[in-house]
């Protein structure tokens, strides 16, 4: 796939990127994974307002505007899909949003009413470097709390199979438990994390619609660092 | 392809890291001679449950526990312990 820059994901090309290029890589990128993008918003509780308002952003920012503002995609690494990358970003910037609208005093239905401005002219021009981390902050708390909830011993079993690569015959000796209990307990404990995890964000944003899967694909792409 | 409990202790750990600091300490030497005895499935039960608390809160010491036990890789069996 070429980037908007002009050049493919993995070769750096020593010519300067033509405009035209740019320009026709970015409408070829927007129209692949737009209708996706919305999708994944949408599925995440976002409104249909919000999820074109947030990707009308998205896609401006992907934009060169000089030196002053270089293109969003820029950032991109290139350690997983564009389109995994894209949802994230968008995800991050649509959650920012949601808690910079619930932080905001009623503005009063006074002046700002009566001149008949839109919501979205109110809302700050840039996002602050805590609203940053509203994301990372958001799925950080939550898995801590749910590993918190999880058994020490289940925690330690977890670890040492699937980080450590021990064998559940070799938890078996270790413990002295049976086959059937170290099976038990692996599995009990991932649910256990699943379900508190996912209990966690809702009770810390309700509006949030996040299924497992997607929480476990935005730590991943957060994990290699791509902001 | 890393599992899903990989991704998400990954997360944990280089954000945790980035909030808290990483503070990385070896096991005391009785702690030592524990995940020894555990690994070799000789630990007591309410000793094992001690070991298991210590290393919630030390979860690096995990890796040494795990060492311990692909160091007996290969090596006779014991005779099985009763099983829970």
């Amino acid at each position: 796939m070429l980037l908007p820059s002009g050049q493919s994901a993995d070769a750096a090309s020593p010519f300067p990127p033509r405009p035209q290029a740019t320009s026709e890589a970015l409408a070829d990128l927007r129209q692949e994974c737009h209708g996706t993008l919305a999708n994944i918003l949408r599925s995440r509780g976002a409104s249909p307002t919000e999820t074109e308002d947030v990707l009308a952003d998205l896609w401006a920012d992907c934009v060169p505007a000089g030196d002053d503002r270089p293109s969003l995609l820029e950032k991109f690494s290139g350690r997983c899909s564009v389109q995994t990358w894209l949802a994230t970003v968008a995800t991050r910037r649509w959650i920012d949003l949601r808690r910079t609208q619930a932080r905001r005093p009623e503005v009063g239905r006074s002046a700002d009413d009566a001149s008949g401005g839109e919501v979205f002219d109110r809302l700050p021009a840039a996002v602050s470097a805590e609203a940053d981390n509203a994301l990372v902050e958001l799925l950080r708390q939550s898995l801590r709390a749910a590993f918190l909830a999880c058994p020490p011993e289940a925690l330690v079993v977890l670890r040492l199979v699937h980080l450590h690569g021990l064998t559940q015959r070799e938890i078996v000796r270790m413990l002295g438990w049976s086959e059937s209990k170290v099976s038990r307990v692996l599995a009990d404990a991932m649910q256990h994390i699943e379900l508190n995890t996912l209990r966690q964000i809702k009770q810390r944003d309700s509006w949030l619609e996040l299924t497992w899967q997607d929480f476990v694909d935005l730590c991943a792409t957060h994990q290699l660092g791509f902001l | 392809m890393p599992n899903t409990f990989e991704i998400l202790t990954g997360f944990l750990d280089r954000y945790e890291a980035d909030v808290e600091g990483r503070e990385l300490r070896e096991p005391p030497d009785e702690i030592r001679v524990q995940l020894r005895a555990l690994a070799r499935g000789d630990l007591a039960r309410t000793e094992q449950d001690d070991l298991m608390a210590i290393l919630g809160q030390h979860p690096d010491w995990i890796a040494r526990l795990a060492d311990e036990v692909k160091a007996l890789r290969g090596a006779p069996e014991a005779a099985p312990r009763p099983r829970v």
